[in-house]
């Protein structure tokens, strides 16, 4: 296996799937239906990730060690424990708030040419 | 609790997605193969509650795409780095097969998949019947284009707007409004689709605007409304609903039409008449003012019959008169009572003829110097001379009646000539005659406002009939209309044919030139 960077700014850019699963997992660990959900539901539904495209993503942050998974389960009675739980890693962490200080950046840049207005203010839970 | 049935559609997706997953790696598949099929699963149950087959059918639509890029991603990926093209290619295609054998290999695949996704989608799609209402829709015309100055006739102009109007009307709120209530949609759809919460009869309006199809038929006054349903008999309740709605609505715009046209005739002949009040005192003043008489024709008509009845009357009496001049004094005294019939002169005479009976009787009895007798002749000469008088003052009072009777028919002849001449139109009395004219025609005006008026009364006494008319009820439609099933599978076969035979050139052209590469050592690990 190849050696892990330990640079996050080396994993920038992010995809938007990427970035989206990441987001996903920083408030808590989720299962693939609760971070299908949690992606729809932060974009308002402009994204809906089918089944090869997340657990493609989640395979490859696997690979990359941004996520791990969880080796915890729920209660049988409140979920299904079949379920496969993720949640981020460390440096999973460092990049997702990497490439959110990127795009406050961008948007800093953009609020400087007057393309945005002043009360947009950037959403990113970390 | 026991779980709600699953939909067979459901069902079928979930099986069509497990077998689907065999595009993917086997190790990929081993290790995600259940949370993918688990995850679809969820999604699928979404997509029932928020669409039922529509929603079903646009998660297919989004997660094939998602299906064949992401399975080829992951056999690129699967791929150990290092391998030379033909061992990437080999975890495709197996290298014993022959070009000809790739091509019907893939072809085949293709086409399955193409052709089985698109039997799926097509059979798992709600079945739609459609069922259709004819109505003829006429225009309104509008009774009373009267105006003060008189009747106005004026045809009804054609409006090249007013299928479409009409169009917009039928799918207005004042139309399907009556719709969702007569036909109780609140509550059938809110069960329907709304978990059996009623929906609210702006959501039930626009469902049915939906499914609401308004087509003219060409060169006719007919208008088809067609109606789109899950159910046949829906179908047809909601095209024969919405027909009669219509017919509702127009039957209500024409009846308050026909009244607030009753009202507008009855305050425009209360103006008539209080002009007319007005212009006939008017006339009254102007004809007292130039002394002419209030119907001059009719007054000269009578005059001149009252003329020759007493021309009549006076040339008999005058020649009544001359024959009795013409008589001698014994002989008008003969006459005279017959012509006359005068009491006083006949009882004068009957005395005198008493008289002299009386004279004759005693002359024979009696001297002639007795006293009888000298008293019957001075009676008898008493007699005589009152019966002249009698019979001259009948004869002056003959004259008399002769000159009055002349004198008034000159007297007639001269009002008639004085009538005439006043009658004429002169520059003086000019004023007179325009007010006569006017008040001639605005009463010819009021005679026909009246008689309209009537008409009006009488035809509202039946009820007004509907510019509207539903020509062909709906009926329940034996068939859906939608899928096109055999059209579905006829185009997924033909997609599934070319798409293939695409695949199938391509894969056969890449193990063409695997076969003709020559094997290389290993180079890299």
């Amino acid at each position: 296996m190849a050696a892990i960077n330990t640079d996050p700014d080396a994993f920038l850019p992010l995809t938007p799937a990427v970035f989206h699963v990441l987001l996903a997992l920083a408030d808590g660990e989720r299962h693939g239906y609760a971070i299908m959900q949690e992606v729809a539901t932060s974009t308002g539904g402009q994204i809906k990730m089918g089944p090869g495209t997340l657990y493609g993503t989640i395979k490859r942050l696997l690979e990359i060690r941004l996520i791990e998974e969880s080796d915890e389960r729920p209660d049988p009675r409140l979920d299904d424990e079949r379920r496969r739980y993720y949640r981020l890693s460390g440096m999973g962490q460092r990049v997702v708030r990497a490439e959110a200080e990127r795009y406050a950046a961008m948007v800093a840049v953009a609020r400087g040419k007057r393309l945005l207005g002043k009360g947009i203010t950037i959403g990113v839970a970390l | 609790m026991k779980a709600p049935a699953t939909p067979r559609s459901l069902e079928l997706s979930e099986q069509l997605y497990q077998r689907l997953l065999a595009a993917y790696p086997r190790a990929h598949r081993e290790e995600y193969g259940r949370a993918m099929a688990q995850l679809f699963r969820d999604q699928c149950r979404d997509a029932w509650a928020a669409g039922r087959g529509w929603g079903l059918a646009a998660l297919w639509l989004r997660v094939l795409p998602d299906l064949v890029k992401t399975s080829c991603l992951e056999r690129w990926a699967s791929l150990q780095p290092g391998k030379y093209m033909t061992a990437k290619l080999n975890t495709f295609f197996p290298p014993a097969r022959t070009p000809l054998a790739t091509f019907c290999v893939v072809f085949t695949v293709v086409f399955l998949l193409v052709f089985t996704t698109a039997a799926i989608i097509t059979f798992i799609l709600p079945e739609s019947y459609a069922s259709t209402a004819r109505i003829k829709v006429e225009t309104d015309e509008s009774n009373y284009g009267y105006t003060t100055g008189g009747p106005a006739d004026h045809p009804v102009a054609y409006d090249p707007y007013f299928i479409q109007t009409t169009f917009e009307i039928i799918q207005s709120q004042l139309v399907l409004s009556n719709v969702v209530r007569t036909l109780d949609l609140n509550a059938k759809w809110g069960k329907r689709y709304a978990g059996g919460e009623p929906l609210k009869t702006a959501e039930s309006m626009e469902i049915l605007k939906r499914r609401l199809l308004l087509q003219p038929v060409r060169n006719t006054k007919l208008v088809t409304i067609t109606v789109y349903a899950e159910d046949r008999q829906e179908a047809a309740d909601l095209a024969n609903g919405v027909a009669k709605a219509y017919q509702d609505y127009r039957l209500k715009t024409r009846t308050q039409m026909i009244l607030a046209g009753q009202h507008a005739l009855a305050e425009q002949l209360q103006v008539v008449d209080e002009h007319l009040d007005q212009l006939q005192s008017e006339t009254a003043a102007l004809r007292q003012q130039f002394g002419i008489p209030e119907n001059p024709e009719q007054f000269t008509a009578k005059a001149q019959e009252q003329l020759i009845d007493g021309q009549r009357t006076c040339d008999a009496l005058q020649t009544q008169l001359t024959q009795l001049q013409g008589l001698n004094p014994q002989r008008l005294r003969e006459v005279l009572p017959t012509v006359t019939g005068d009491a006083m002169l006949i009882d004068l005479l009957n005395k005198w003829h008493a008289t002299q009976q009386a004279l004759a009787s005693y002359t024979n009895d009696y001297a002639r110097t007795d006293l009888h007798i000298t008293r019957e002749k001075s009676t008898l000469d008493e007699l005589n001379q009152e019966i002249d008088a009698r019979v001259a003052g009948i004869m002056t009072a003959l004259d008399s009646e002769v000159k009055s009777k002349r004198a008034a028919r000159e007297s007639l002849q001269a009002a008639i000539a004085d009538a005439q001449q006043k009658s004429k139109p002169t520059p003086e009395n000019q004023n007179y005659w325009d007010k006569q004219r006017e008040l001639a025609g605005q009463l010819e005006f009021r005679k026909t406002l009246a008689s309209k008026i009537e008409a009006e009364k009488m035809a509202s006494l039946t009820s007004p009939a509907s510019s509207v008319e539903i020509i062909d009820y709906a009926q329940p439609g034996f068939a859906p209309v939608k899928p096109n099933k055999p059209l579905n599978l006829a185009l997924g076969a033909s997609a599934g044919v070319f798409l293939g035979a695409i695949a199938g050139a391509i894969a056969a052209t890449l193990a063409h030139r695997r076969l003709r590469l020559p094997p290389k050592p290993a180079a890299h690990a």
